[in-house]
């Protein structure tokens, strides 16, 4: 029995498990029920062993992003052209690469039953950015297209739309997030982490009292509180709640960063290679966090604590959780946000909200499943939503604990003075990718 | 010396009460009543053992053998006809026990009626294993000498069979204890009547001692008339280590030092022992080594991770003097085939016995019935090294390396005058040396933070550090102890009743004179600084006073005859002990422990034996406790850490807390027992049912102290970055704030409370397959609280983040375990060919492990504020919205319970006489090779040992000799 259904992104757990419900009671009168991540063994005439699912994508736009996609020559509604990438959430998941047809249409054949993580992107070209600019003036500055989502598949055959939508080049972005972990035989070298900021604008911008912080944690299954107790707080339009933030130093104009240019928050800012070789010299970085343990570089400003939680963690050298929802904010009086408590089986949580309007950029950045088992955190089900699409629209998941590689942002184009654009589809899983430490300089 | 002694006048009033008053009280009020209404021990014809001693393959007569009565004075030595004749008997179960050199000593189980005579020949065999009805485990009814609480006694056929390295094998013969494998595989403690308890309270109890290592801290062991002590053992880390050595310290003595060849008997008192027994709070076990002449053996024991080779030899030096020799080495692999880690040992002891004036046996009635004085000299030396090493093995571990070496010389001396009447007078005296040596390297890693190697207190430039190295801390320790006890007992009647009064004044003295612990201040076992509880520096042990204790004790026996032949036994005394304050006896007292102590036995039939018993008694705190380390913080004032190392400046405060105690004294421990005890007339069959509750409180733990420090702030002289110019700091400060700390005082703060049964039963032989059944069981629930106030782990966060106003706290948690074992030994022996099989199946039917707290938010009692105000928060204003900053749950604490799946393992052991007086056995641990069951989600894993089999050997050197010399005769 063939099953068509529609997802959108923005569905809950709820309903991806009402899609596959019926798959499961159309598979066997209603009497099994099934578990998503074990290779099917039912014959289902084909002659082979597993039951494989057709998918079909329909990439779909709407308001700022159907004009966009129109001025491309998308059919109404709809986004050609877009590279669709599904993901297998297993432990060596299928993955697969498509691109929407002339309909807006990517079709998947015979997909293994899993949770799939869907990512699409669509980036313009200079001609493709001044084609849309062209079309309507208030379009102008559309560079790419995101989207993405996660989706239970199985059955037959399963239809799903993802909501495209338009990446702006924004402002003050991450451009590279640097876990700096050296996991030696015998113990744990953690002070190396950093995060590179980049202008992505024409104009200088002004750290002063900008934000760096996490979102509220956790983003993973627990018993108390679960992904459904967590939702009024990840999934929440109006800001990104969070207890750990920390501020920029500065009272306006102290900390200027022009177009093009980067800047390195470090948890420490010293020559991590003395001790380590293939660690990073963090000793010009301009900031740093400050611990109880910590040496404090005075040629580093020290970012400012100013989370209902210390951010120096157990360690006492500074910031600590590299992964998560990261985010930047403008600048803000944090004792002015709007704070309000919850309570989990371990602690009662003081945190606020960053309102949407501040929030420059986010990198959502979760654990590779490798990386996860290496965290100890092999049990961990993320939850669906760790942030409000209107953020972010997929997580990338690229973190682990290998002191080799860092979460880096594509550049999307460059300009013809060099300096390179950073791609902002607002869809970590297809702006970020891996690759060597390179503090100061983006790709 | 009995002869004679028990008369009097009537008997007991038919029923007396102990009212509602302590036991001392109830002890007293009977030992009154007896003393008033006495009846005598009937007359010598009635209760009456006697019997022969004869050779067991020829029924030869055997002359001069000791025959006595377990746990008591009397006894007998056998004429040239081989009779013996012990009157005055006490009725109920008794153990005989017939020694003679040159034969296996026996073991004779009977019951003994309320009067009459009871016949009991006894035979005797060169060895063990031709000895009719020989025990294999602990006799259950029988009785530690001068003890009336519970005791299990093994004697040198049940050690022979057991196949153990060391005393912690032999102790697996008593009920409850865990069958192991031998061998010399890690620190071996032991604890009576006690069991692990959960541990889901990493945070709370920093440094201080588990169930397990109180408990066998409060197990007193006494080899050879003297005690051995832990007391000074200083082998630790302390509270804030982050390594730990392999050592015993923090708990009872490594029994790997005692090898089980050489044991000629242990007594394990598990009940209340009686006044002469001291620092202690869960029980005694006294080890006696080989001592007298003997015939001169070999034996050696070996499997695949263990080898062991022992001589033991005993030589009579004229009528009066006798001269004891063993020697022993031991190796164990510990994991081979994974890492190159191995424990050896090494010990002997010679041992020297002169006798003047009589020359009988002691406690065997003289030649004759005539008691003359006689003068007994003991002396011992006693030699010993145990060894641990763990190499480093870079392919396992770079970097990591252990090892422990402990050595020791004890001398002893025991003079024991037997006066006319039967009194004796006794003077033990001994010095051990103890040189403790422990290593512990790690390869480490740090971040780069400000460092200082100030050992005083005050303020000083210090240095950036950072990155990975390689740490090592030395332990080296050097103990002396002194110990004397002066005794004297005397036999007499009293108002009618037969009486064996004791008093005794025992002198204790434990230094530590050793370098200490030892490290390299630029290298420290600790990775971070300025923490809650401060960190160690490098600590010379040979500054730290002595530890001084004193007793006198007062102990009497009574045994009585009720109406209708219903034997009662007393044993009460009372004991004081003192701890002092200096480093001398007459230095002042510390603490001083009461320890009245009461035992009562009845045998209303001649089959059954009803007891139960009542005392205190108390365990002074360790060295390690009394004289803490003292705890150092490092307040960072300037942390000015530039790019340019020439431009850097770190200052740092040191402050230097003294954790120590003045109010630390004795815990104490109220111990109460009641058992049951029925036998067979012909001793064949028993059964023993015992039920206990030992509640020790004041144990040593560490109490949580809030404190604060003051740090300063400074300007400094040159603040730019980058020019290139060393830069200073500028007093005055310029602000001060405060950093809240943690102090680790040493506290009589533990409760340890163990309650449960034990049960013995002996079947009687099947004859037609030769096969008999023992059964040792024991259900012991154990529960550990801790009083005082936890802040939790994330205090740490409190002190570092000056936003935070206040912090919770919690009262402390409970732990608790509890096991319930059995353990099955079906014996079959056939004395005449010398043949013991014994299949041993223990199984573990019930193990638990809880901790017990409130976690959940609102489990907090107060706050401390940062300026050290402890506030505590009423229930019911726990929710209200002002303390919702308090509502943290308790990170450090994992209540819950955890058990771990019943199982069994089986054990077999196969032993053989052999020609020439020899030994063969075969030993088999674990013989269907069970690995256990692991663990669900509410489950631990249960994972027995693998299969492990070896041979164990013993050979008589004269034997053999003789066989030689005869095989060269014979050539000839």
């Amino acid at each position: 029995m063939a099953v068509s259904t529609t997802l959108l992104i923005r569905q809950s757990r709820t309903l991806a498990l009402a899609v596959l419900l019926p798959v499961a009671f159309a598979c066997d009168g209603g009497t099994q029920t099934v578990d998503p991540a074990a290779p099917d063994t039912t014959d289902n005439g084909g002659g082979g062993g597993e039951l494989r699912t057709d998918l079909t994508v329909v990439v779909t736009v709407q308001g700022e992003a159907a004009e966009a996609a129109a001025a491309l020559g998308s059919p109404a509604g709809r986004l050609s052209g877009a590279q669709v990438v599904v993901q297998g959430r297993s432990t060596g998941g299928e993955r697969d690469t498509a691109i929407s047809d002339a309909s807006g249409v990517a079709s998947f054949d015979r997909l293994l039953s899993d949770a799939y993580d869907i990512s699409l992107s669509r980036l313009l070209s200079s001609e493709e950015a001044e084609q849309v600019a062209a079309a309507d003036e208030s379009l102008d500055g559309i560079r790419a297209f995101g989207g993405g989502g996660i989706l239970g598949v199985s059955g037959d055959s399963i239809t799903a739309e993802i909501e495209a939508v338009a990446g702006r080049r924004g402002s003050l972005v991450f451009s590279e997030v640097y876990n700096g972990v050296k996991r030696t035989s015998t113990d744990v070298y953690h002070h190396a982490p950093y995060f590179e900021l980049y202008n992505n604008a024409d104009t200088t911008i002004y750290l002063d009292q900008k934000v760096i912080g996490l979102g509220t944690f956790p983003i993973w299954e627990t018993s108390d509180p679960t992904c459904a107790d967590m939702q009024q707080w990840l999934n929440d339009p109006a800001g990104i709640w969070s207890e750990l933030h920390m501020q920029f130093p500065g009272n306006g104009q102290d900390y200027p960063l022009a177009a093009g240019e980067t800047v390195i928050v470090a948890k420490d800012a010293v020559d991590h290679s003395e001790f380590y070789p293939e660690l990073p010299d963090l000793s010009r970085a301009a900031f740093e966090s400050i611990g109880h343990s910590d040496v404090d570089n005075p040629a580093s400003a020290n970012m400012i604590d100013v989370g209902t939680r210390t951010s120096s963690g157990a360690l006492g050298h500074g910031w600590f959780i590299m992964w998560g929802v990261l985010y930047i904010a403008d600048a803000l009086d944090p004792d002015a946000l709007v704070q309000e408590e919850y309570s989990t089986a371990t602690r009662e949580v003081t945190h606020r909200r960053i309102p949407a309007e501040k929030v420059l950029d986010v990198a959502n950045i979760v654990f590779t499943p490798e990386g996860l088992a290496g965290f100890g955190g092999s049990g961990m089900d993320l939850c669906p939503e760790a942030v409000h699409p209107s953020f972010d629209r997929q997580s990338a998941r690229l973190h682990d604990e290998d002191a080799s590689v860092s979460i880096q942002r594509r550049v999307i184009a460059t300009f013809p003075d060099g300096r390179p654009l950073l791609q902002r589809t607002m869809t970590s899983a297809v702006d970020y990718f891996r690759d060597t430490p390179s503090p100061t300089s983006v790709p | 010396m009995i002869d004679g002694c028990l008369r009097g006048g009537s008997g007991l009033p038919p029923r007396f009460s102990a009212g509602r008053g302590s036991a001392a009280v109830t002890a007293i009020l009977i030992l009154l009543a007896l003393t008033v209404t006495p009846r005598p021990v009937q007359a010598q014809d009635e209760a009456t053992v006697v019997g022969r001693v004869l050779e067991a393959e020829s029924g030869t007569p055997l002359a001069s053998a000791s025959v006595l009565l377990e746990g008591t004075d009397l006894g007998a030595l056998s004429d040239s006809t081989g009779r013996y004749r012990i009157a005055d008997v006490p009725p109920g179960p008794q153990v005989l026990v017939v020694r003679l050199i040159g034969f296996a000593t026996a073991r004779v189980p009977l019951t003994v009626p309320g009067s009459g005579v009871i016949a009991r020949d006894v035979e005797l065999s060169t060895t063990a294993l031709q000895l009719p009805g020989l025990t294999v485990t602990a006799d259950a009814v029988g009785r530690a000498r001068g003890e009336l609480g519970t005791a299990s006694v093994i004697d040198t056929e049940a050690i022979e069979l057991q196949s153990a390295t060391s005393l912690a094998g032999v102790l697996e013969l008593i009920p409850g204890a865990e069958l192991k494998p031998p061998g010399l595989g890690d620190v071996q403690q032991f604890s009576i009547r006690s069991v692990s308890t959960g541990s889901g309270t990493s945070g709370l109890t920093v440094g201080g001692p588990s169930a397990g290592q109180l408990s066998s801290f409060g197990t007193l062991v006494i080899l050879d008339g003297v005690p051995l002590s832990n007391n000074a053992n200083l082998q630790t880390t302390g509270p804030r280590g982050e390594a730990r050595a392999p050592s015993s310290a923090g708990g009872g003595i490594d029994l790997r030092r005692i090898p089980a060849s050489t044991i000629e008997r242990v007594e394990v008192i598990r009940g209340v022992p009686s006044a002469r027994y001291g620092d202690l709070t869960q029980g005694v076990i006294v080890v006696d080594t080989r001592a007298g002449a003997f015939e001169p053996e070999a034996r050696t024991l070996f499997d695949a991770r263990t080898g062991a080779g022992s001589f033991l030899g005993g030589w009579r030096l004229g009528d009066q003097r006798a001269l004891t020799g063993t020697f022993d080495f031991t190796r164990t692999r510990l994991e081979p085939g994974v890492v190159d880690d191995r424990a050896y040992r090494l010990s002997g002891q010679l041992a020297h016995r002169a006798s003047f004036g009589d020359v009988s046996p002691e406690g065997a009635a003289p030649a004759g019935g005539v008691e003359r004085p006689r003068l007994v000299l003991d002396s011992r030396a006693d030699l010993f090294q145990v060894y641990q090493n763990s190499p480093e093995d870079p392919e396992v571990e770079p970097g990591r390396a252990a090892s422990n070496r402990e050595r020791g010389l004890r001398v002893s001396e025991r003079a024991r005058l037997t006066l006319d009447g039967g009194g004796t007078v006794e003077l033990n005296a001994s010095l051990d040396w103890l040189r403790q040596e422990s290593m512990i390297q790690r390869l480490r890693t740090r971040g780069a933070l400000p460092f200082t190697d100030r050992l005083t207190e005050g303020r000083s430039r210090g240095r950036f550090i950072g990155g990975e190295y390689v740490s090592r801390a030395d332990l080296d320790g050097e103990i002396w102890q002194f110990f004397s006890r002066l005794e004297a007992a005397r036999p007499g009647s009293w108002l009618g009743v037969d009486h064996r009064f004791r008093t005794g004044l025992e002198l204790r003295r434990e230094a530590n004179t050793g370098a200490g612990y030892q490290f390299d201040i630029q290298f420290p076992p600790q990775t971070s600084f300025n923490g809650v509880r401060g960190f160690d520096r490098p600590r010379a042990f040979d500054r730290i006073p002595p530890l001084t204790t004193s007793a006198l004790y007062l102990d009497d026996r009574v045994v009585s005859m009720l109406p209708g032949d219903v034997a009662l036994e007393l044993q009460a005394g009372l004991r004081a002990s003192v701890l002092h304050d200096g480093g001398y006896w007459l230095s002042g007292a510390r603490d001083l422990a009461l320890q009245p102590r009461v035992n009562l036995q009845v045998a209303p039939l001649p089959w059954l034996r009803l007891r139960g018993g009542w005392g205190r008694t108390a365990k002074s705190p360790s060295l390690a406790d009394i004289f803490p380390a003292p705890q150092y913080f490092d307040v960072v004032n300037v942390n000015w850490f530039t790019p340019d190392p020439v431009e850097r400046l770190a200052v740092l405060t040191t402050f230097i807390e003294d954790p120590t105690n003045p109010d630390l004294g004795f815990s104490v421990a109220r111990k109460a027992e009641a058992g049951i005890e029925l036998a067979s007339s012909g001793g064949e069959a028993s059964l023993t049912l015992t039920a206990f509750r030992d509640r020790t409180e004041g144990g040593v733990g560490f109490r949580s102290e809030p404190g604060f420090l003051l740090r300063d702030r400074f300007a400094l002289t040159d603040s730019v970055v980058g020019d290139g110019q060393p830069t200073d700091y500028v007093e005055p400060a310029i602000a001060t704030d405060t950093l809240p700390i943690l102090l680790d005082i040493p506290d009589n703060n533990l409760t340890l409370d163990n309650r449960g049964w034990e049960l013995t039963a002996r079947f009687p032989e099947f004859r037609p397959l030769r096969l008999r059944l023992e059964v040792q069981g024991a259900w012991i629930e154990t529960e550990l609280f801790k009083e005082g106030l936890d802040f939790g782990f994330r205090f740490r966060n409190f002190q570092i983040d000056e936003r935070i106003p206040r912090w919770p706290f919690w009262e402390s948690v409970t732990n608790e375990g509890l096991r319930g074992l059995m353990t099955y030994r079906v014996i079959h022996h056939q004395p005449a060919a010398g043949l013991v099989i014994t299949g041993t199946v223990q199984h573990i039917f019930k193990e638990e492990q809880r901790t017990a707290a409130a976690t959940d938010t609102l489990a907090f009692e107060g706050y401390i504020t940062r300026s050290g105000e402890l506030v505590r928060v009423p229930a019911e204003q726990r929710t209200r919205p002002e303390f919702s900053d308090l509502r943290i749950a308790r990170s450090n604490v994992f209540a819950g319970t955890s058990e771990t799946p019943a199982d069994w393992l089986m054990s077999l052991q196969v032993s053989l006489t052999l020609p020439l007086d020899g030994r063969l056995s075969f030993y088999a641990y674990n013989v269907l090779d069970r690995p256990g069951k692991a663990g669900g989600s509410e489950f631990q894993s249960r994972f027995f040992p693998p299969l492990r089999f070896g041979l164990e050997g013993a050979m008589s050197l004269d034997a053999a000799a003789s066989a030689v010399g005869g095989l060269f005769s014979s050539a000839r």
